[in-house]
C-alpha cells in the first residue's frame, strides 16, 4: 500500500491547497506553523501526514499563488516563510465559493437521508 | 501577477536545482525538529518525541520526491535516460545509425567548410574603415579606354582638391616597387609599395605596432623609414616587437622600421597572393624612379580615393570631368581625350569574381544540406514505422505523447550531435585542403579558418538539421490516432499510406535537388574541358621557365646585364637534354605585362588615340622555344637581334592597325617601357618584319590582346624570364639550376615560384585556373554527394515499401504474377519518383544555372548536352537504387510472405 492512498484519501481533492491558502491569509508563516494552524483550526479532525504539506506548497508556488523566502524565527532559527500573493487570494475566493456549493450539496443530501 | 511569481519561482529552481533539493531537506528537518520539541515540552522523552514527530510527518523521502515532481521540469535524469535509451537503440540498429550520422556529417561538414571560406573571404569584409567608400580611380578616354593615372596626374589632382572635395574626402597614390633583402640564403626579391602622404589615413587602419609616417619623413631627402607587413615581420623577424627603431638594410640602404601593420591590412596585392612586404614614403624614390615623373604612361600603381558619404559614381564623373579638362588644356599631348574617371570599389579589386564563385558554392552546399536533412528525415520515418511496436509498448506503459516526442527528439539531436562532430572534423580537413591548393589564388586565404564562430554555426546547423529531420517523424509517430492504432495492435499498410506519400515526396525532392547540382556541375566541367582544348598559340609541354633578377650592383648597367643574359643562355643551352633556350621580359599567362602605345608612321593619331600593345623584349630563340608560329614574314634572326632592325607583331595588332593592308614593311614607333631605366618613355622606331600567330597572354579564357615583340638588345630589360624546351623537366631542372649558379652563384634558383625558381609552363597554366578548378571539383563533389544521398533515399523508400507490401507481393505471386511482373511493379515505382524529381529538377536547374553564367566558358547555361546527359545519369542511379529491393521482392517465398507478420 503506497502512503499516497492512505494519506490523501482523507481529504477531498484540493482541500489541502485551500486550507494552506486560507491559513496564509492571516500572515506569512513557515511550514511547521502552517501545519500546526491547520491542525488547530480543524480540531485535528482533518489529519494528514504533515509531510504532504510540502508538495502542496510547491504546487502553489508553481502556480504563482504563494511565494517564499528564507527568514529567521523569533528564536533565531532559519526557516522558509510562505506568503500568499494577490492571485492566491483571488484563487482562494473562487475555491471557497465552489467548496461552499459542494458542501451545501452534501449537506442537502445528508439532511434528506 | 501570478505569472511573474510563477516564472521567478521556476527560474530559481532551474538555475540551482541542487540547492533547491538541499533547502527542501533542511526545511523538512526543521519541521520535524520543531514538532519533536513541542512533544518534549508536552512531557515525552526525547526519543519518543522524535519518533512521534517523524510518524506524523510521514515518509520524508516520498514527500520530497512528490514535491520535486510538482516542479514539472523534466528531471535531468529523465533526459539522461532518453540519451542512454537512444544510444542503446542506435547500437541495436547500426546500419541506420551509420547511414544517418554519415549523411548529417556530410551535410554539416560541407556547409561548415564553405561557410568558413565565405566568412573569411566575404562576410567579415575588408578590414578598412568604411571599406565600401574606398575606390580605385581610373582615367577614362572619350573612346572608352581606361588607364591608371600617372603620378604627375595624381599630384595635379591633389593640387585641385577643392574642385573634387564634394566627391572625395581624400586621395592617395601607391606604387609597386621591389625591395631586395640579402639574408643568409642569398638575395631575395620582395614586392613593396611606395605610398603618398595620407595613404594609411585613407585606409583608416592603425598599425599593429609603432606608427606610420610623420610628415617630415615624407619629404624628399628624409632618412629612410619603412612600415612592415605582418607577414614580413613574422617570417623574417620572428614577430619580434623589438624590431621597432632597428635599421634593416633593404635594397642596400639602411632603413629604420617604424611600424608593423596588422595581418589583414595587406594592400595592395600587386599580383594574386603577392602582397606588399613593406611600405615606404614615395618621396624617397620620387627623384630616382623615372616612371614617376612621366605623364600618360603605364606604371604599376593604384590611385585610391575615399568617397564622400553622399557621393556616387555620377557625381564623381561630373566633378572629375572639370579637373581633367584643366589637365587636357595644360598637357594636350598626354591628356587629350582623357576626359573623366571611373571608380571601382576596392572590394572588386581585392575579391574580383571570387564573390560569384563563393555564392555559387554556398548555394550548392545548402542544397546538399537540405538533401541530407531530407534523407535523415526519411530514415527516421522508416525507423519510426519499424518501431511501431516499441512505441506502442511504451505508450501502453503510460508514457505521454510529450515524453515520446521528447524521446524521438533526443534521438534526433543525438544523431545530429555525432554527425555535427564528424562534420566539423570534415570541415577542418576540407578547409586545410582548400588553403593548400588555392592559398595563393584566393584573396584573403589567411582569413579562412574553422574558428569558434564557424563551430557555433555548425552547432546551429546541427540543431536545425536535427529539428528538421526529427520533428515531423516524431509528431507523426506519436499522433494520437497512430498511438491508438498501435495500442490496438493493428499492423498494416493502411495507416502508413500517408507516411509513404510523404517519403515518396521527399525522395522526389531529393532527386530534383540532386539534378540541379548535377546540371551545375556538368556545366562547370564542360567549361573546364572547353578551356583545356583552347589553342594557346604556344606549346606548354616540356617547357620550364625561371625569372632571373640580376643581383644588385654588378649588372646595373644595361651592357653588363646583356653580358649576364648571354652567359645564362650559353650555360643553359649546354645542359644535356635541353633542346632550345630563350628569354623574354614577360612570359604569357601569369608572367606579368607592360604596354606601349604604337604609333604608325604617316598617321597623325595623337598619342592618346594610339593602340596599346603588350611590349615584349625577346631573344632569337623565343619563337622556337615556345612552339609559337609565324603567320607572315619572319621571326628575328641572330642578325636582326644584333642590328635591331625592327619588330614582330601579332595578328591581332596587325588586324587592328591595317585591317585590309599588309603590315610587313610598315614603320612603327614604340615607347621604351622599362620603368626602372632612365630612358623610360623614349620613342624607338623600326619596321614590321614579321607577324606571328596570336597566343593567349592574360589567361587561357581571355581573348588575345595586341602584342609587339622587340629585339631584346634594343631595350635590355632589368630582369628576364628564361624559358627552356627540355626532354624531361624533372631530370633537367636540377641541371639547369646548376647551370645558372655557374654563371653567378648569387642568383636565387631554388624557389618554387617563377620568381627565383624553375617551374613548368604546364604548372603555371593550371595554377592560373586553380580557382575555377577548385570550384568545379567542389561542386562536382557536392553533386556526387547529392546523387549518393538521393540514391540512398530512393533505396530506403523502395526497400521499406517492399517490406511493407510483403503480404501483397506474396498474394500476387500466389495468383501467378511472374518475377518479371513483380520486378516491373517495384521498378516502376522508383522510375515514377525519379521522373517527378527530374521534371522538378530540370525546372530548378533552368532557373538557377543562369546565376552562374559568368563562371562558364564558351558554354551556355542551357547547354543541351548537359541537360540530356544528367537526367539520364540520374535515371540510371535511380534504377540501380530500385533494382536491389526489387530483386529482393521477386525472391519472396509466397507462402512465407502471406503467412508472415
Amino acid at each position: 500500500m503506497s502512503p499516497r492512498s492512505s494519506s490523501s484519501a482523507e481529504l477531498l481533492p484540493g482541500t489541502l491547497d485551500m486550507l494552506v491558502l486560507r491559513t496564509l491569509t492571516l500572515q506569512s508563516m513557515h511550514g511547521y506553523a502552517i501545519a500546526q494552524h491547520i491542525r488547530r483550526l480543524s480540531d485535528s479532525v482533518l489529519s494528514v501526514e504533515q509531510g504532504s504539506l510540502y508538495p502542496a506548497l510547491e504546487r502553489l508556488q508553481h502556480k504563482g499563488w504563494v511565494t517564499s523566502k528564507w527568514g529567521e524565527t523569533p528564536t533565531k532559527r532559519r526557516a522558509r516563510y510562505y506568503t500568499v500573493t494577490a492571485a492566491g487570494r483571488k484563487q482562494l475566493g473562487a475555491e471557497i465559493s465552489s467548496f461552499d456549493r459542494v458542501l451545501a450539496a452534501i449537506q442537502r443530501v445528508m439532511a434528506g437521508a | 501577477m501570478s505569472l511573474l511569481h510563477a516564472l521567478r519561482h521556476r527560474l530559481k529552481i532551474l538555475i540551482n536545482r541542487d540547492a533547491y533539493g538541499g533547502e527542501l531537506a533542511d526545511e523538512m528537518r526543521f519541521h520535524v525538529a520543531l514538532e519533536a520539541e513541542q512533544e518534549e515540552r508536552n512531557g515525552l522523552s526525547a526519543s519518543a518525541a522524535r519518533e512521534l514527530a517523524q510518524r506524523r510527518f510521514g515518509n520524508a523521502t516520498y514527500h520530497a520526491e512528490e514535491t520535486r515532481r510538482q516542479t514539472a521540469l523534466p528531471a535531468f535524469d529523465e533526459i539522461g535516460q532518453d540519451v542512454r535509451y537512444a544510444a542503446r537503440a542506435f547500437r541495436r540498429s547500426p546500419g541506420f545509425t551509420i547511414a544517418a550520422t554519415l549523411t548529417l556529417a556530410l551535410g554539416i561538414g560541407a556547409t561548415t567548410a564553405i561557410f568558413s571560406i565565405v566568412d573569411g573571404v566575404l562576410v567579415r569584409g575588408l578590414p578598412y574603415r568604411d571599406a565600401e567608400r574606398i575606390v580605385d580611380i581610373w582615367e577614362t578616354s572619350d573612346n572608352g579606354g581606361y588607364r591608371l593615372p600617372s603620378y604627375p596626374t595624381f599630384k595635379d589632382w591633389r593640387q585641385e582638391s577643392r574642385s573634387w572635395s564634394d566627391a572625395f574626402e581624400e586621395m592617395a597614390f601607391v606604387k609597386g616597387v621591389e625591395a631586395i633583402y640579402v639574408g643568409d640564403k642569398g638575395p631575395e626579391r620582395l614586392l613593396a609599395s611606395a605610398v603618398s602622404p595620407g595613404f594609411f589615413h585613407l585606409l583608416g587602419v592603425p598599425p599593429l605596432l609603432g606608427r606610420t609616417f610623420l610628415p617630415e619623413e615624407e619629404q624628399r631627402g628624409a632618412n629612410r623609414v619603412a612600415v612592415l607587413s605582418y607577414d614580413e615581420w613574422q617570417r623574417r623577424f620572428g614577430a619580434d616587437p623589438g624590431i621597432l627603431g632597428k635599421s634593416i638594410p633593404y635594397s642596400g640602404a639602411a632603413t629604420t622600421i617604424i611600424g608593423v601593420m596588422p595581418r589583414d591590412f595587406a594592400y595592395p596585392a600587386w599580383a594574386p597572393g603577392q602582397h606588399s612586404a613593406l611600405w615606404e614614403p614615395i618621396a624617397l624614390i620620387e627623384d630616382t624612379n623615372p616612371s614617376l615623373s612621366k605623364r600618360g604612361v603605364h606604371t604599376d600603381s593604384r590611385t585610391i580615393g575615399r568617397l564622400h558619404a553622399a557621393a556616387d559614381s555620377a557625381r564623381v564623373a561630373a566633378v572629375m570631368r572639370t579637373v581633367e579638362q584643366h589637365l587636357t588644356q595644360a598637357f594636350p599631348e598626354e591628356q587629350a581625350h582623357w576626359t573623366s574617371v571611373v571608380i571601382l570599389p576596392i572590394r572588386d579589386e581585392l575579391l574580383g569574381n571570387v564573390k560569384t564563385t563563393l555564392l555559387m558554392l554556398s548555394g550548392a552546399v545548402l542544397l546538399v544540406l537540405l538533401l541530407a536533412c531530407a534523407n535523415v528525415a526519411n530514415l527516421l520515418l522508416v525507423r519510426a514505422a519499424a518501431r511501431e511496436r516499441e512505441l506502442s509498448v511504451r505508450a501502453a506503459l503510460g508514457a505521454g505523447r510529450s515524453r515520446l516526442v521528447r524521446q524521438l527528439l533526443v534521438e534526433g539531436l543525438t544523431l545530429a550531435g555525432i554527425g555535427g562532430t564528424l562534420g566539423v572534423a570534415l570541415a577542418v580537413v576540407v578547409v586545410r585542403v582548400v588553403r593548400q591548393t588555392a592559398g595563393s589564388q584566393l584573396p584573403r586565404a589567411s582569413e579562412i579558418v574553422v574558428d569558434p564562430r564557424t563551430v557555433l554555426f555548425a552547432a546551429g546547423l546541427t540543431i536545425f538539421a536535427a529539428l528538421l529531420a526529427s520533428v515531423a517523424p516524431a509528431l507523426r509517430a506519436t499522433r494520437a490516432s497512430t498511438l491508438a492504432r498501435l495500442r490496438s495492435g493493428i499492423h498494416g499498410s493502411v495507416g502508413n499510406r500517408r507516411d509513404a506519400r510523404v517519403r515518396a515526396l521527399l525522395v522526389a525532392a531529393q532527386f530534383a535537388l540532386a539534378l540541379v547540382l548535377l546540371v551545375g556541375s556538368g556545366l562547370l566541367i564542360r567549361s573546364l574541358v572547353r578551356l583545356q582544348s583552347v589553342d594557346l598559340g604556344f606549346d606548354p609541354d616540356n617547357r620550364v621557365a625561371i625569372a632571373v633578377f640580376p643581383p644588385a650592383g654588378k649588372y646595373d648597367d644595361p651592357g653588363a646585364a646583356a653580358g649576364l643574359y648571354r652567359s645564362l643562355l650559353e650555360s643553359m643551352a649546354a645542359v644535356p637534354g635541353v633542346r632550345d633556350v630563350a628569354f623574354v621580359n614577360h612570359l604569357p599567362i601569369g608572367g606579368g605585362w607592360v604596354t606601349s602605345p604604337v604609333q604608325v608612321e604617316g598617321r597623325t593619331d595623337e598619342v592618346t588615340r594610339q593602340p596599346q600593345a603588350l611590349y615584349r623584349t625577346a631573344s632569337e630563340g623565343y619563337l622556337r622555344t615556345m612552339g609559337m608560329h609565324v603567320a607572315r614574314g619572319r621571326w628575328f634572326t641572330d642578325a636582326d637581334i644584333r642590328d635591331k632592325v625592327g619588330f614582330v607583331i601579332n595578328e591581332t595588332l596587325a588586324k587592328q592597325i591595317w585591317p585590309s593592308a599588309e603590315a610587313l614593311g610598315e614603320r612603327i614607333t614604340l615607347r621604351r617601357s622599362s620603368q626602372q631605366r632612365p630612358d623610360y618613355g623614349q620613342p624607338v622606331s623600326g619596321v614590321v618584319i614579321g607577324v606571328v600567330k596570336d597566343v593567349r597572354q592574360q589567361s587561357i579564357g581571355s581573348m588575345p590582346s595586341p602584342e609587339v615583340f622587340v629585339p631584346w638588345t634594343l631595350e635590355v630589360w632589368p630582369w628576364i624570364t628564361l624559358v627552356a624546351h627540355v626532354q624531361n623537366p624533372s631530370r633537367e631542372i636540377p641541371l639547369l639550376r646548376r647551370a645558372v649558379l655557374e654563371v653567378d652563384p648569387r642568383i636565387p634558383v631554388g624557389g618554387t615560384s617563377l620568381q627565383g625558381g624553375f617551374v613548368t609552363l604546364g604548372s603555371t597554366l593550371s595554377s592560373s585556373e586553380v580557382q575555377r578548378r577548385l570550384a568545379t571539383s567542389l561542386v562536382g563533389f557536392f553533386a556526387a554527394a547529392a546523387l549518393l544521398l538521393a540514391a540512398i533515399g530512393m533505396y530506403g523508400v523502395i526497400a521499406s515499401g517492399v517490406a511493407q507490401r510483403t503480404r501483397e507481393m506474396g498474394v500476387r505471386m500466389a495468383l501467378g504474377a511472374s518475377e518479371q511482373r513483380i520486378l516491373r511493379l517495384v521498378l516502376g515505382e522508383g522510375v515514377r519518383l525519379a521522373a517527378v524529381g527530374a521534371v522538378l529538377g530540370i525546372a530548378g536547374a533552368l532557373i538557377s544555372t543562369r546565376l552562374i553564367r559568368s563562371l562558364l566558358f564558351e558554354t551556355v547555361p542551357t547547354d543541351p548536352l548537359t541537360f540530356v546527359v544528367t537526367p539520364l545519369l540520374l535515371a540510371a542511379v535511380a534504377l540501380l537504387a530500385t533494382y536491389i529491393p526489387a530483386r529482393r521482392a521477386t525472391r519472396l517465398d509466397p507462402t512465407l510472405a502471406i503467412r508472415g507478420e
